[in-house]
C-alpha cells in the first residue's frame, strides 16, 4: 500500500478512535434504581407516656448543710392539656419526686397530651423560677448548659419510669475531655446525680447520656449564686441532637448593660467549624461568626439591644447550641434556651403566670398562624401573620393553647412572673403508629 | 487371460470432473467390456454429455438411490452378461483393475463377489479400502484404512463385504439377491448385500491387484444429504443400526432397540471428549430414524435368513485384535509443524514478570473477605452460592420472579476453588488479576508479536495500566473478570480459527466456549462483541465457521434469561451489567495517566500502520475503535472492562511496531519509556492511592441466624431500620444478604409484592409496640428472626423498647448488625424458589459438554504434547 493510502488510513483510524470524545458528549438516558413502595401504616401505638422531674433538688439536704443528704423542696405545679383521650395514669396537680403521666388516644401528638411542670423556688441562696415541658423519657440526649463551678451548682434529675432496669451512661464533655460515669437505675427509681460528684470546677460542660435499655427521664436543674445572693434557677430537658442548623426561639433580652445573653455551642465533630450566628428582633439584626474546635466549646456574648429575638446558628458540622438569658426583674433569674422544634399544629397548656407566647417563623415565606386559646369553656380565636425570618411574641392566659399553620413554626413559651423567669420549650410527644411511612425492599 | 463377461455400469451423481477420470479410466481397461452404462441421478446434462463423449449408454432414471440406479443401468444392458462391474463416479480403476478381478472371480467358482483395493484419490501410495466387515456389534468396520500401500496386504482374501465401488459381481447373484436394499442407509447397502452372498452361500475376495483410486464423496460428505440419507455420520450411524438390526440374535433385538436412546445418551460425552461432536445428532438420529423403520428392518433380517444361515458370517467379523490395533492406529500421528514462534511464557522466564502486579498491588494482599462499594462478601460455601445461581426467582420478599445476577455463576466458580471461604478466594483474584491479565496478553501477543522482549513490555504495560489497575483498586470484579479473560479468549479463538484438523478445532472451541460464558456472565456486551469477533474469524477461515460459531453457545445459554428479561422489561442497559457489585460509571478523561496511557498506545499502534503487518494492524485499530465507541455507553455502570480492552488492542498494535523496530538505541527508548510508564502508573494507582478496599468478615448476619440457615436455608430474618415515622424494611433469606444474593435486577425494577402490605403492617406492629395480629402475621411470612439497625439511635431505641414488648419475640441481644429477636415456635420453612428450575439443568448440560471439548484427549488431538513426547 502506498505512503499516502497508509497516511490516509491512519488518519481515519485515529480520528474514529478519538470520535469517542463526541460520542461521551451524547446524552444516555441513565437507567435510576426504583424507588421503594412506600406503604401508609396506621398500627395503634403504645400510651402516650409523659415524665415531669418533680420539685427543686437541694443539695445539703432540707437545711442545705447536710452532707450527702439530697431533698426535694417543695412541689412543682403540674398544668395539662387532655385531647380526646384517656388519661391512664393521672399523678395530679403536683409533684414532688417526679410525676408519669400516661394518657390512651389517637392521633398521638401535643394535641392528645400536653404537659407542663413549674416551681417558684425561693430559698436563701437559689430564687427563681423553674419550668419546663414534660416530655417522653428518652434513650438518649444531650445538654448543651452545664455549669459546675464556684457559684454554678447543677444537679442531674434522672428517673426510670419503666418496668425494667436500666444502666445510664452520662458523658460529661468539658474542654479537653471527656469524664464518663454510670448510673445503674432500677424500675421505677428516681436518683438525684450532683454533678460535683464527678466532676470539678467546670463552669462550661456538655452532657450526653445514652441508657441501655428503656427509656428515661432526665433534667438538669441548675442555681446560679454570687456569693451570698442568688442569681437564679433552672430546669432544662435534653435538647435536640447536634444540628447544622440551630433555631433558638423566645429570646427576650431584659437587661441590658447587665449580664448579656451568652450563647453557647459545642462541637461535636472532628473538624472545626464555623458558626454563623444571626439574632434577628423587629428592630435589630445581629450577625456574628465564631470558630468552635472539634470537640470544643465557644461562648459568644450577645450584645443586643433590648427586644424579642429569634436566633439562628449555622454551621458546616452539627453543633449544639444553647443561650443562656438573665433578667433583673422581678427577680434576677435565668434561663437556657436551647434548640426549638417546629411545629405545624402545637398545643400547650399554659400555667397560672404571666406568660408570654413567641412563635417565630425561620422560613424564607410569610406564614398564617392561627392561635386557639381556650380559658374554661370559652375559646378565642386569633390568626396572624408572621413575616420570614420574624416572631410574634404575645402575653397569654388561660387553660391552653393550639396553634397551627400549613407551614412549620417554632414557638416558646416565656414566664416572667414574681417567681422569676424560665423559657419554656415544647417537644413534640408521639410514639411510633399513627401515621408510618413503610418502605419494602 | 479372462474371458469373463462383463458389463459395467457406471453410477453418476452429478460429479463430472472424477466422472470424466473414471470413464477415462474405463475406456483403458485391459480386460474387454461387453457394454458401459453409464446412470446418471443428478440429471446433470454435462456427465450424460461426458458419457456420450466417451460413446457409452447413458441411463437418466432421475434422482433414485444406489441400488436402484445400479438395477436401471442393469436393466438397460442389451444383453445380460456374466458379471457385472459397478463403479461410482469417482472410482477411477487403473488399466489392468478389472483384468485383475476376473482372474479373481475365475479362480474359484464359488467366488460370486470381487473387491478392489481402494486407493485415496490424488494420494495412491495411501489405501483407502481393502474390504469391510462390521463390529460384533454391527459397525461398519475397514479391515485397511489409511495405510500406506507398501504390497503388505497384496495377497488375495476373503472378506465379509467389499464396496460396491469397483465391485465385481456374478450376474446371477445380482439377479438372485434382487440388487442392492434401498431401504438400507447407504453405507450398509454393500455390507448387506455381500452378507446375503455369503449366507447364500458364495464367497466374496478382495483383490489386492486389482487397483481402483477412489475419491469417497460420500465418506467426505461432498454427495448431497439426500443421497447420504443425512450427514456422514448420520449414515453412519444408521448404517451401524440397520446391520446391528439384521445381524443380531432374535432376543437381543428388541434389547437393541430399546437400548438405543441409551446409547446415543452414553456415547455423548465419548463424543465430545473425542471432539467428534457432530456424532451425537447422528447417533440420535439414527436412533430416532430406526424406530420409525424398524419394518424395513425386519424385512431385511427375514431375507438374510430365507437365503441361509447367517452363523458363518461371525468368521469375518472383526476381531478383536483387529479392533485393538485401530485404536492403537489412532495414537499414530504425523509430525506436525511448530505453531509458535520463539519460547513459550515459562521457557522465555517472562512468567516471572507476571509477579511485579503483585508487587504493586501488595494493599490489595487478602486477609479477608472483600469489601468496596457496593461489593460484599458472597455466601460462606460453594453450596450457597450455588443455590442461588441461575434462579428464575431471586430472594427477596416472597420470591419475586426476576432471574438472578448473571454473574453468579462467576461467584460459584471461587465457590469451587476455594469452597470453604469462597469470598477470600475473590479477593485472591482480586490481587493477581493483573497478573492473570499478563499472562493472558502475552499469550495473546505471542501469536502476534515474535520478540520476546516486546511481549513482556506490552504485556506489562497493559497490566499496570491504569485501565487496569484503576478496577483492581475499586475490586470492579466483574470488569476484572472481563478483562483478565478477554485475552485468554482472543489467544483460545484464535487457535481455533487456525487449528489445522477439525478435532483441534473443537478443543479449542470447548475452551473459548468456557472463557466466553465468563465473559458473558460478567459483560454480555463485551461477549456479544466478542462473537461477532468470533465469526470475523469463521468468515476468514470460512471451513473453521460453523465449527467456531458453536463457540457461543454456553455463554448465549448461561446469558438467556438476563437478555429475555431486559427485552421483556425494555429495559437494554440491563444488557451493560450483569452483576450488583457493579462500578458506577466514569469518564476515561478523568485520569490525565490513563489518557497518558491511552495517547502512547494509540501513537504506537498508528506507527504500526507504516509497518509489514498492516492487516493485524487496522484489526486492532477497528477492535480498539469499536470498544472505545461502546465504553461511552454507561447507562448503569462504568464500561472500565472496555476501556481497558481498547487500550489492549492498541497496545497490540504498538507491539507490532515495537517488534519491528531494528535500531537499538529506538528498541532502548521504547522500553526505558514503557517500563517507566508502567512503573509510574503502578505507583499511583498502587501504593499511593487511597484504599478503596476493606477485608473483614465474611458473615453478612448475626451468627445467630447464620447458624440456623445451616440447618434450615429457609430462614427468613426481617430487617427494620426505623427513623421517625420513617421505615425500611426488608425480608432477608438465609444467611443474610451476600453477594450471590443480591439481585441487580430487583433493585432496578423493584416490582410488586404481594406481601409487601403484610409487611410493611407487621413492621409498624413491631415498632409501635402492637401485638395485635403480628403472631399471625409472622407465621404468615415464616419470619424467624427479626433485626432491628439503623442510625437513628432515638427511634430504634423506642423501637428496640417497642419489640422488646413483644412475647412472641425472644430477645438474642445486641450483634454487630443491630438489636436480634427471634420468633418463638417459628415453623420451618420450605422456601419453593430455591429449588433449582429446569434451565439450569441445561445450563450446566451446555458447560459439561464444552468441558468436556476443552480437555485435551491425546487420542484425539494431536498437539504440542505428543510433538514434545516424540523428542
Amino acid at each position: 500500500m502506498k505512503l499516502a493510502a497508509r497516511i490516509a488510513l491512519a488518519t481515519a483510524l485515529v480520528g474514529l478512535f478519538l470520535s469517542q470524545i463526541v460520542a461521551a458528549e451524547f446524552p444516555v438516558t441513565s437507567t435510576s434504581f426504583a424507588a421503594p413502595d412506600v406503604k401508609s401504616v396506621a398500627v395503634e401505638p403504645l400510651p402516650l407516656a409523659l415524665y415531669c422531674p418533680g420539685a427543686f433538688a437541694e443539695v445539703g439536704g432540707e437545711s442545705g448543710i447536710e452532707l450527702g443528704q439530697i431533698d426535694r423542696i417543695g412541689e412543682a405545679s403540674i398544668y395539662q392539656f387532655l385531647g380526646s383521650g384517656e388519661l391512664i395514669e393521672d399523678p395530679g396537680l403536683t409533684t414532688t419526686t417526679g410525676a408519669r403521666l400516661v394518657a390512651a388516644g389517637d392521633n398521638q401528638s401535643t394535641g392528645l397530651l400536653s404537659v407542663i411542670q413549674s416551681q417558684g423556688v425561693s430559698r436563701d441562696r437559689a430564687l427563681g423560677l423553674m419550668a419546663s415541658t414534660c416530655s417522653q423519657p428518652s434513650f438518649s440526649g444531650w445538654f448543651i448548659s452545664g455549669a459546675a463551678a464556684l457559684g454554678q451548682e447543677t444537679v442531674l434529675l434522672l428517673s426510670n419510669p419503666s418496668e425494667s432496669e436500666t444502666l445510664v451512661s452520662l458523658q460529661f464533655l468539658i474542654p479537653g475531655g471527656t469524664i464518663s460515669k454510670q448510673v445503674s437505675l432500677a424500675a421505677g427509681q428516681t436518683d438525684v446525680l450532683p454533678v460535683s460528684s464527678v466532676i470539678f470546677q467546670e463552669p462550661v460542660f456538655a452532657l450526653w447520656f445514652e441508657t441501655s435499655g428503656v427509656p428515661i427521664s432526665v433534667a438538669m436543674q441548675q442555681r446560679a449564686t454570687a456569693g451570698l445572693s442568688t442569681r437564679g434557677v433552672d430546669l432544662q430537658l435534653p435538647s435536640l441532637a447536634p444540628a447544622n442548623e440551630n433555631l433558638l426561639t423566645g429570646l427576650s433580652v431584659r437587661s441590658q448593660g447587665f449580664d448579656k445573653p451568652v450563647l453557647r455551642l459545642f462541637n461535636s465533630g472532628d473538624t472545626t467549624t464555623e458558626a454563623v450566628i444571626t439574632a434577628v428582633a423587629s428592630a435589630n439584626v445581629v450577625v456574628l461568626r465564631q470558630q468552635v474546635e472539634p470537640e470544643g466549646f465557644a461562648e459568644v456574648e450577645l450584645d443586643l439591644t433590648d427586644g424579642d429575638y429569634l436566633v439562628r446558628v449555622e454551621s458546616a458540622t452539627p453543633l449544639l447550641a444553647g443561650i443562656k438569658n438573665t433578667i433583673l426583674k422581678p427577680v434576677v433569674d435565668f434561663s437556657w434556651l436551647t434548640q426549638s422544634s417546629q411545629f405545624t399544629d402545637l398545643t400547650l397548656p399554659v400555667p397560672s403566670y404571666k406568660t408570654r407566647l413567641h412563635v417565630a417563623n425561620f422560613g424564607s415565606t410569610a406564614l398564617i398562624v392561627n392561635l386557639e386559646i381556650t380559658n374554661g369553656t370559652r375559646v378565642e380565636y386569633q390568626s396572624f401573620e408572621i413575616a420570614s425570618l420574624s416572631q410574634v411574641s404575645l402575653p397569654i392566659s388561660g387553660d391552653s393553647i393550639r396553634i397551627n399553620s400549613a407551614s412549620e413554626f417554632t414557638a416558646a413559651l416565656e414566664v416572667i412572673d414574681v417567681p422569676g423567669y424560665a423559657v419554656i420549650n415544647p417537644r413534640e410527644n408521639q410514639n411510633f403508629g399513627d401515621e408510618l411511612s413503610v418502605s419494602v425492599r | 487371460m479372462s474371458t469373463l463377461s462383463v458389463a459395467t455400469v457406471v453410477v453418476s451423481h452429478g460429479a463430472v470432473d472424477y466422472l470424466a477420470t473414471t470413464l477415462k479410466a474405463l475406456s483403458l481397461q485391459t480386460h474387454a467390456i461387453e457394454q458401459i452404462v453409464v446412470v446418471e441421478t443428478s440429471a446433470d446434462p454435462a456427465c450424460s454429455a461426458l458419457a456420450k463423449q466417451f460413446g457409452f449408454s447413458v441411463v437418466e432414471p432421475g434422482d433414485i438411490k444406489l441400488g436402484a440406479a445400479i438395477e436401471s443401468g442393469v436393466q438397460s444392458l442389451k444383453v445380460v452378461p456374466g458379471w457385472l462391474w459397478i463403479l461410482h463416479d469417482d472410482s477411477a480403476p487403473e488399466p489392468t483393475a478389472l483384468q485383475m478381478l476376473a482372474s479373481a472371480a475365475e479362480l474359484s467358482p464359488s467366488v460370486a463377489i470381487v473387491g478392489p483395493k481402494l486407493l485415496e484419490w490424488g494420494n495412491e501410495i495411501q489405501i483407502q479400502q481393502l474390504g469391510i466387515t462390521v463390529t460384533p456389534t454391527g459397525k461398519p468396520f475397514l479391515l485397511v484404512d489409511n495405510q500406506y500401500d507398501q504390497g503388505q496386504h497384496d495377497d488375495s482374501r476373503d472378506t465379509l463385504a467389499v464396496s460396491t465401488a469397483g465391485m465385481l459381481v456374478a450376474g446371477g447373484l445380482w439377479q438372485k439377491l434382487g440388487g442392492l436394499n434401498d431401504t438400507a442407509p447407504l453405507f450398509a447397502q454393500d455390507i448387506e448385500f455381500c452378507a446375503q452372498a455369503r449366507v447364500a452361500g458364495f464367497r466374496v475376495v478382495v483383490e489386492p491387484r486389482a487397483r481402483v483410486l477412489h475419491a469417497g464423496l460420500s465418506m467426505q460428505q461432498a454427495r448431497t444429504r439426500k443421497w447420504l440419507g443425512g450427514s456422514r455420520t448420520q449414515a453412519l450411524s444408521k448404517a451401524h443400526v440397520h446391520l446391528a438390526g439384521i445381524l443380531a440374535p432374535p432376543l437381543l433385538l428388541p434389547l437393541i432397540y430399546l437400548a438405543l436412546p441409551l446409547v446415543a445418551l452414553i456415547s455423548i460425552p465419548q463424543n465430545l471428549i473425542t471432539k467428534k461432536p457432530s456424532r451425537i445428532f447422528g447417533q440420535f438420529a439414527a436412533w430416532l430414524w430406526a424406530w420409525f423403520t424398524v419394518a424395513s428392518r425386519l424385512r431385511a433380517r427375514k431375507k438374510l435368513r430365507s437365503l441361509g444361515k447367517i452363523r458363518p458370517l461371525r468368521d469375518f467379523l472383526a476381531t478383536r485384535a483387529q479392533r485393538k490395533k485401530r485404536r492403537e492406529a489412532k495414537f499414530e500421528y504425523v509430525i506436525e509443524a511448530r505453531e509458535s514462534t520463539g519460547k513459550g511464557l515459562f521457557a522465555s522466564g517472562s512468567v516471572w514478570l507476571g509477579l511485579v502486579p503483585l508487587i504493586f498491588g501488595w494493599s490489595l494482599l487478602p486477609v479477608g473477605a472483600i469489601y468496596a462499594g457496593r461489593l460484599v462478601p458472597i455466601g460462606d460455601s460453594f453450596g450457597s452460592i450455588w443455590s442461588a445461581t441461575a434462579l428464575a426467582q431471586v430472594p427477596y420478599l416472597s420470591g419475586i420472579g426476576l432471574p438472578t445476577d448473571p454473574f453468579n455463576w462467576v461467584l460459584s466458580v471461587f465457590g469451587v476453588t476455594l469452597s470453604s471461604n469462597p469470598s477470600l478466594a475473590l479477593a485472591i483474584f482480586v490481587f493477581i488479576a493483573p497478573s492473570l491479565v499478563f499472562a493472558g496478553f502475552w499469550m495473546l501477543t505471542s501469536l502476534l508479536l515474535a520478540r520476546v522482549w516486546v511481549r513482556n513490555l506490552v504485556g506489562l504495560s497493559f497490566a499496570l495500566s491504569p485501565q487496569v489497575l484503576m478496577v483492581q483498586a475499586m475490586a470492579g470484579v466483574a470488569d476484572l473478570v472481563t478483562i483478565s479473560v478477554a485475552p485468554w479468549l482472543t489467544f483460545v479463538l484464535i487457535k481455533a480459527a487456525t487449528s489445522y484438523n477439525s478435532s483441534r478445532t473443537w478443543r479449542w472451541v470447548g475452551l473459548a466456549g468456557l472463557l466466553a460464558a465468563l465473559i458473558a456472565v460478567s459483560n454480555p456486551m463485551v461477549f456479544f462483541l466478542f462473537v461477532i469477533f468470533g465469526i470475523a474469524l469463521g468468515f476468514n477461515n470460512i471451513r473453521k465457521l460453523a465449527i467456531l460459531s458453536w463457540f457461543a453457545l454456553p455463554g448465549a445459554v448461561l446469558i438467556y434469561p438476563w437478555v429475555l428479561l431486559a427485552v421483556e422489561q425494555n429495559q437494554f442497559a440491563l444488557l451493560t451489567v450483569s452483576s450488583s457489585a457493579f462500578l458506577l460509571p466514569a469518564s476515561l478523561f478523568e485520569s490525565i495517566i490513563a489518557l497518558s496511557f491511552l495517547g502512547a498506545a494509540g501513537i504506537g499502534a498508528a506507527a504500526s500502520l507504516f509497518g509489514t503487518r498492516l492487516a493485524v494492524s487496522v484489526s486492532s485499530w477497528v477492535v480498539a475503535i469499536i470498544l472505545a465507541l461502546g465504553s461511552t455507553y454507561q447507562p448503569i455502570a462504568g464500561s472500565f472492562a472496555m476501556q481497558a480492552l481498547s487500550l489492549a488492542a492498541l497496545l497490540v498494535g504498538t507491539g507490532l511496531f515495537l517488534d519491528d523496530l531494528k535500531r537499538k538505541w529506538a528498541i532502548t527508548a521504547a522500553s526505558i519509556a514503557a517500563s517507566a510508564g508502567a512503573v509510574a502508573a503502578g505507583l499511583v494507582f498502587g501504593p499511593l492511592a487511597p484504599s478503596q478496599v476493606s477485608f473483614g468478615s465474611q458473615r453478612q448476619a448475626p451468627a445467630l441466624v447464620v447458624a440456623a440457615a445451616e440447618v434450615d436455608e429457609g430462614i427468613r430474618t426481617l430487617r427494620i431500620d426505623a427513623n421517625g415515622n420513617q421505615i425500611d424494611v426488608e425480608l432477608l433469606w438465609g444467611a443474610g444478604r451476600s453477594l450471590e444474593q443480591t439481585s441487580l435486577a430487583y433493585q432496578l425494577l423493584l416490582p410488586a409484592s404481594p406481601i409487601s402490605n403484610e409487611l410493611a403492617q407487621l413492621s409498624g406492629s413491631l415498632v409501635a409496640g402492637n401485638p395485635s395480629g403480628v403472631q399471625d402475621l409472622l407465621s404468615s411470612m415464616g419470619i424467624d428472626f427479626v433485626l432491628l439497625q439503623g442510625g437513628h439511635q432515638e427511634s430504634i431505641s423506642a423501637a428496640r423498647v417497642a419489640i422488646d414488648s413483644m412475647t412472641m419475640l425472644q430477645a438474642a441481644g445486641q450483634t454487630p448488625y443491630g438489636h436480634l429477636w427471634q420468633v418463638v415456635g417459628s415453623a420451618k420453612n420450605t422456601p419453593s424458589s430455591l429449588e433449582s428450575p429446569s434451565n439450569k439443568n441445561l445450563q450446566l448440560g451446555v458447560l459439561a459438554a464444552f468441558l468436556l471439548l476443552a480437555i485435551p484427549t491425546p487420542a484425539s488431538i494431536r498437539g504440542a504434547k505428543r510433538l514434545g513426547k516424540q523428542k
